[in-house]
């Protein structure tokens, strides 16, 4: 579904300043309906990758490719969750999940079968007109995912999506996300900094290194579904970690060398 | 308060009533203003004339100034050229320009409620900007990639997240201009609240002076208690996180 | 310095040092008393301007507080909160002070202006005697001396206020909408009297032609009045002294008008010479002066008296004044008389 080849992007300088490397040599891919999880410390490009992904910034070297197509402009397809929710606070929960179909003139009754659906895969199906300062941080981030999954998009950008939530939250959240994709099954690009999400989310765990961006190792996560939370304790789990906190630490000591 | 007030000034004299005028004595005068006019004018009219000047440029400078300010809020380059000269103009008081309106517009309406339309338009085309501005980011591309097309984004996005502070702009500008009208009416007004206000200065009729300023302050009260309830249903989400 | 022992030296400077003092102490035992004065820009009040120019408050012991007025209004709030002690405006303002109760007093006259008012019309405007204003547009200011010398004139020639359209058009519109021809003519006071002329108007007529004295009047705060005779004293000498630079040297006393009010030489020169006239305090004394304040011309009001009541009346008809107050009151002729030699 999504093949990245040798990604560059470099940002020219500004005056005095050097131009800025923020990605190089950026290759993987991702299958069909697979969860990828970008893992990476602040800094390391990871959210560009996801900009370029959705159309908002572009490559200065290598190619992009969804479904064979190379990207340009942004389109519902490549649906964008993001950290902060941005919902729009003037349209409460209903008008924000159906906010897409209005825009692209789908028939009432689809979109209306749509959003119940989602807001009940969500939990959200009590809380319709609900206002948006009505609901919690968790609560908003569910009606973020079901507004950018009402478009069937064929791929999910994921930008730390849950790193503004407390750890419970975060834990009932990846577990939400995990069941709505089980039904769905929407290819995932999901970028973290935190390791236990990558592992226990993604199929495969793109580990990422700073300045300039780059991938340092490609992890196949090999647990089975579906998952639960006491797989984060599992020896397999604990092996991969071991293995990925390996990979920072040798990264850490290069670069304070 | 009141009670207090009366007793410091017609009660036990211990202010002066030339000092500060006792409320039963503004009371008595707004009584006989209402019976006998000012100036040769019934109160009612005066009240009318400084209210038609004031929604006239007030509305106005609404028409004018909330397209401008989108304009300039999606335009850097409007934006740059317009900005400043706005901001130049603001801290002008009304009070300098009257020799220049006269020449342009003469001594009828036109010259103060142009006074009027440029103190109001100043305030909403400038807070206008800014509400469009300053909407976060975030919130334009999660828009575009939810799929809406430029008319789309303004309509659905842009014009509703800068409603506060249009709104903001809306409600200083009509306190503005409720409040230049004292000012736009020293531009050879012949009748009006803030003719009968400065009229009685000339004449050191106080208690006139404290009838106006009271009408006025009531009525630019009233005036934005009516905008805040308009804005509190419109804008039900603004503030609220 | 060679030849001078270092004692002389010293005594040289002991004596510069004790002559400065005894020089100053000398003046200050006529020490510099302070006066603020509320002074206002019109070309009426020459001799302030004259007496500032010349050092004549300095040179009579006085140190001056100045304190800019733009009306003759103005100062009723400025006496009542005492923060001013003596000023000079319009009889009109002074009158609706005094009958409003403010605590003021005239005690001296400035000025008598017959010529600096008059009704100055476009010269499209097809008016070219009084009688010719029915119908047209006229403005002037609502409780000034042009009101008040419109309204005498509308009477003079047979015509009522509804005759007219009157407008009230204060002094800053006034040009800009006399240029434009939003007006057919106003009846105003200098400079704007003069400034009308200069776009393009044409004089009709003067407050003196139609018989109306008006002038400008020295007012002071009337506690501090009573309690600071040496200052009023001192005051009234340096502004008598001043009159003699108008009446022997015009041209001087016109700079300095020119230097503090921007008008124009020529027109300085017009009122301080032609259109009003400076009255010594003495020539203010005599009974048959036209703004007399002779205490006989008080009595059978005449003079001062006389302007002051007529105004009075006016703006009682007008409804802009309820009560005409007995001026006889408000006048305190003792310091003149005093300057003078007079019996007060």
């Amino acid at each position: 579904m999504i093949e990245i080849e040798n990604l560059e992007r470099t940002f020219p300088g500004r005056g005095d300043r050097p131009p800025t490397v923020a990605l190089t040599d950026i290759s993987f891919s991702v299958a069909e309906g697979e969860i990828c999880c970008l893992l990476g410390p602040s800094g390391c490009g990871k959210s560009t990758i996801l900009n370029i992904l959705a159309g908002f910034d572009s490559a200065t070297g290598g190619r992009a490719l969804v479904a064979g197509k190379p990207v340009d402009k942004p389109h519902p397809s490549r649906a964008l969750v993001f950290q902060q929710p941005q919902l729009f606070p003037w349209l409460d929960v209903w008008e924000n999940v159906t906010f897409g179909p209005r825009m692209s003139g789908m028939p009432h009754n689809q979109a209306t079968e749509r959003a119940n659906r989602l807001l009940g895969a969500t939990g959200l199906s009590d809380f319709k007109r609900h206002r948006v300062y009505e609901l919690s941080g968790g609560m908003r981030q569910r009606v973020a995912i079901a507004r950018a999954l009402i478009n069937q998009p064929e791929v999910l950008l994921m930008d730390e999506p849950f790193g503004a939530l407390d750890a419970q939250t975060r834990a009932t959240m990846q577990q939400l996300l995990l069941s709505i994709w089980e039904d769905l099954k929407p290819t995932i690009i999901f970028v973290t900094h935190d390791v236990d999400e990558a592992l226990f989310l993604g199929d495969q765990v793109c580990v990422m290194s700073a300045r300039p961006g780059r991938i340092r190792e490609r992890l196949r996560v090999t647990i089975q579904r579906p998952r639960t939370l006491e797989v984060t304790t599992s020896e397999d789990f604990v092996s991969l970690k071991r293995s990925i906190l390996g990979a920072i630490r040798a990264e850490v000591e290069a670069s304070s060398a | 308060m009141l009670l207090l007030w009366e007793l410091l000034t017609d009660g036990t004299h211990t202010i002066s009533t030339k000092f500060l005028a006792s409320p039963v004595g503004i009371a008595e005068e707004f009584v006989r203003l209402l019976r006998t006019g000012y100036a040769g004018t019934p109160l009612w009219a005066h009240f009318t004339a400084s209210l038609g000047r004031t929604l006239t440029g007030y509305i106005l400078s609404a028409l004018v100034a909330i397209p401008v300010g989108l304009w300039m809020g999606l335009n850097p380059y409007v934006r740059a050229v317009l900005s400043p000269l706005f901001n130049l103009l603001r801290p002008v008081p009304a009070i300098a320009l009257i020799p220049v309106m006269v020449l342009w517009f003469g001594i009828g309406e036109t010259s103060k409620i142009f006074v009027i339309f440029l103190a109001s338009f100043l305030y909403v085309v400038l807070n206008t900007s800014t509400g469009v501005a300053t909407i976060p980011e975030g919130l334009i591309r999660a828009a575009i990639n939810l799929g809406a097309n430029r008319a789309q984004l303004f309509r659905h996005v842009i014009f509703p997240a800068a409603m506060p502070s249009i709104m903001t702009g809306l409600k200083t500008g009509l306190a503005v201009s409720w409040a230049v009208v004292v000012a736009a009416e020293l531009i050879a007004a012949q009748k009006g609240l803030g003719y009968m206000i400065e009229d009685a200065a000339t004449f050191y009729r106080i208690n006139d002076v404290y009838v106006g300023v009271i009408l006025i302050g009531v009525i630019g009260l009233f005036m934005g208690m009516s905008l805040e309830a308009i804005e509190r249903r419109v804008m039900h989400w603004a503030g609220k996180s | 310095m060679r030849n001078h022992s270092r004692r002389e030296v010293l005594q040289l400077a002991g004596a510069a040092a004790g002559a400065a003092v005894l020089g100053s102490t000398h003046t200050s035992r006529a020490a510099s008393m302070n006066v603020r004065i509320g002074w206002q820009p019109t070309l009426n009040g020459a001799r302030y301007f004259v007496a500032q120019h010349e050092g004549l408050f300095t040179a009579n012991g006085l140190n001056v507080e100045p304190i800019k007025f733009t009306s003759g209004p103005a100062y009723f709030s400025a006496f009542l909160s005492k923060s001013i002690d003596v000023g000079f405006m319009g009889t009109p303002p002074a009158v609706v002070g005094i009958a409003q109760g403010v605590p003021m007093q005239i005690f001296a006259i400035e000025n008598y202006a017959p010529g600096s008012e008059a009704l100055v019309v476009r010269k499209d405007s097809g008016i070219s005697t009084l009688k010719d204003i029915k119908g047209k547009r006229i403005a002037t200011k609502r409780g000034t001396s042009g009101d008040y010398a419109l309204q005498t004139a509308l009477k003079k020639v047979g015509l009522t206020l509804s005759d007219i359209t009157f407008l009230d058009i204060d002094v800053s519109a006034l040009i800009p909408a006399f240029t434009r021809g939003d007006i057919d003519g106003g009846w105003y006071w200098e400079p704007w009297q003069g400034e009308m002329v200069a776009a393009g108007g044409k004089q009709i007529v003067t407050d003196g032609e139609i018989g109306i004295a008006g002038g400008i009047v020295w007012v002071a705060q009337t506690d501090w009045l009573a309690q600071n005779g040496e200052i009023v004293e001192r005051l009234l000498k340096a502004v008598d002294q001043a009159t003699a630079v108008i009446s022997k040297d015009p041209e001087k006393a016109a700079s300095y008008i020119v230097a503090d009010m921007g008008v124009t030489q020529d027109l300085a020169m017009r009122v301080l010479t032609k259109e009003a006239s400076w009255p010594t305090m003495k020539q203010t004394w005599e009974p048959n002066y036209p703004l007399s304040i002779n205490p006989a011309s008080i009595r059978s009001d005449k003079g001062l008296i006389d302007a002051l009541s007529r105004q009075a009346d006016f703006q009682k008809n007008q409804g802009s004044l309820r009560t005409s107050p007995d001026f006889a009151k408000a006048i305190e002729t003792k310091y003149v008389a005093q300057l003078i030699g007079a019996k007060a």
